[in-house]
């Protein structure tokens, strides 16, 4: 892996401990933005606001994303991520407590590229960590407009 | 003429005698056709009455149907709206309930794994308590919803072979493999009616079942066939476990119902699977004894062949 930013969009203080955590001990470089709600999640993909500064914030080549979320769901942030011409290739990975058919038939109706169901151990998580570095390592290319360092 | 001369005036009278005659009878047919006449007036009068009877009655059950329409277009809302709710709120606990409980497993676990070695025995088998504790609560939380879904999703039913879903099964849990468990296939097994996802349910939590519940050190072992029951498939799932008594045969099917709590479980298991069964047209049973094994069944109907052929 390189530096590559990723967004991690989740409103459950518990959860993006653990995912710290996690990344911490899988010895993962690459830095963990939070933001923890979906009006958030578009300000920082956008670039506006204090996320303009993008040496401190800079666009995720993989953002990772809750379902239930404040303000707007994570199913309305990756429809409009969808629309924007800069980022409509992002890789987003769903991260959800429901493994509800519905919700996997929406989210990759949308555009997911990939559906994760959040383990109720850390040991678990560990395994969520590994995927997304192999979903990392087996994506040959970045979408244009994500740079690679 | 012939016969007796008879004078004018005999003519005349007998001519008068003739019209009076005449007059009575067309009096007596005038009569007659007036009574006629209020008959049929009569009869009108009835028919007319019986005519506005009908259409009000006619109009009083158009009305009564409206309103019975309207009736049932209120209460399917209503349902609609409960199953809505019932969506939501499954969708909530899974969410909302779910969470804290992941948050308590969690912390558990980095706890055990971070500072064990700052704890002592009695410390680390609290520790140990709070995570199993937490975790048999989220299989809880995790069961009510499949049984809810189970209620309330609908479950269309099409032919299903059975053998291909139970050895696709087979192939995705090593749970059922060698060398942890021996489950064999014995015989062909038909296709049935049945919803595939309900049926692969089913399986699944008697299956689970026959490898949990045997004696320690017991390798379990499980044997399914199928046979004929009149006009219905009866699927059976044999295994080598701890059996149970004649007298909890029907009880092991109810909600939060368990036998024996040293095994782990919820007890909503074979509730589902007498839910699913039951809404495909189907039932489940047990035949067992302690210490024998069980015996558990499914019964469907088979698939129209003529229809899938």
């Amino acid at each position: 892996m390189n530096t590559r930013t990723i967004l991690y969009v989740e409103d459950e203080e518990n959860d993006v401990f653990f995912m710290q955590h996690a990344w911490k001990k899988a010895g993962i470089s690459n830095p963990l933005k939070i933001v923890t709600d979906g009006e958030q999640a578009l300000q920082y993909l956008a670039g506006e606001g204090k996320y303009a500064n993008r040496d401190e914030y800079p666009l995720p080549s993989l953002v990772l994303l809750d379902l239930k979320l404040p303000k707007m769901d994570g199913l309305e942030v990756l429809q409009w991520i969808r629309t924007q011409p800069a980022i409509q290739t992002l890789a987003v990975i769903i991260l959800s407590s429901s493994n509800r058919p519905e919700d996997l038939r929406a989210a990759y109706a949308r555009g997911a590229n990939s559906f994760l169901v959040k383990p109720s151990t850390p040991g678990g998580l560990a395994g969520v960590v590994a995927s997304v570095k192999d979903y990392w390592s087996n994506s040959n290319g970045l979408p244009p407009g994500i740079s690679a360092d | 003429m012939t016969g007796k001369p008879t004078s004018v005036d005999d003519q005349l009278v007998a001519m008068n005698e003739a019209l009076v005659v005449a007059g009575i009878r067309q009096h007596e047919l005038t009569e007659q056709a007036k009574k006629l006449n209020e008959q049929l007036q009569g009869e009108i009068n009835v028919r007319k009455n019986s005519e506005e009877a009908l259409r009000q009655a006619q109009a009083q059950l158009a009305d009564r149907a409206s309103q019975l329409e309207g009736l049932v277009t209120e209460r399917t809302a209503k349902l609609q709206e409960l199953v809505g709710e019932l969506e939501a709120f499954s969708y909530g606990i899974t969410h909302d309930l779910r969470a804290p409980l992941r948050a308590m497993q969690s912390f558990a676990h980095l706890l055990e794994e971070d500072y064990s070695a700052k704890l002592d025995d009695v410390g680390r088998s609290y520790l140990h308590r709070i995570a199993s504790a937490a975790s048999r609560m989220d299989k809880l939380v995790q069961d009510t919803l499949v049984y809810s879904h189970v209620l309330r999703v609908d479950l269309r039913r099409e032919s299903v072979d059975a053998e291909k879903l139970l050895r696709d099964m087979f192939e995705s849990y090593p749970d059922f493999q060698e060398p942890k468990a021996e489950v064999i296939i014995e015989g062909r097994l038909p296709a049935v009616q049945a919803n595939e996802a309900a049926l692969t349910q089913c399986f699944s939590n008697l299956l689970n079942n026959a490898i949990k519940f045997v004696a320690p050190g017991t390798k379990p072992r499980v044997r399914i066939s199928a046979d004929y029951r009149g006009e219905m498939v009866r699927f059976w799932v044999a295994d080598n476990g701890i059996g149970i008594a004649e007298r909890h045969w029907g009880k092991i099917f109810g909600m939060f119902q368990r036998l024996d709590t040293s095994y782990e479980g919820t007890g909503i298991g074979l509730t589902i699977v007498r839910k699913a069964m039951e809404r495909m047209g189907g039932t489940v049973g047990v035949e067992s004894e302690p210490g024998q094994g069980s015996r558990f069944w499914l019964e469907l109907k088979p698939a129209d062949n003529r229809k899938n052929a």
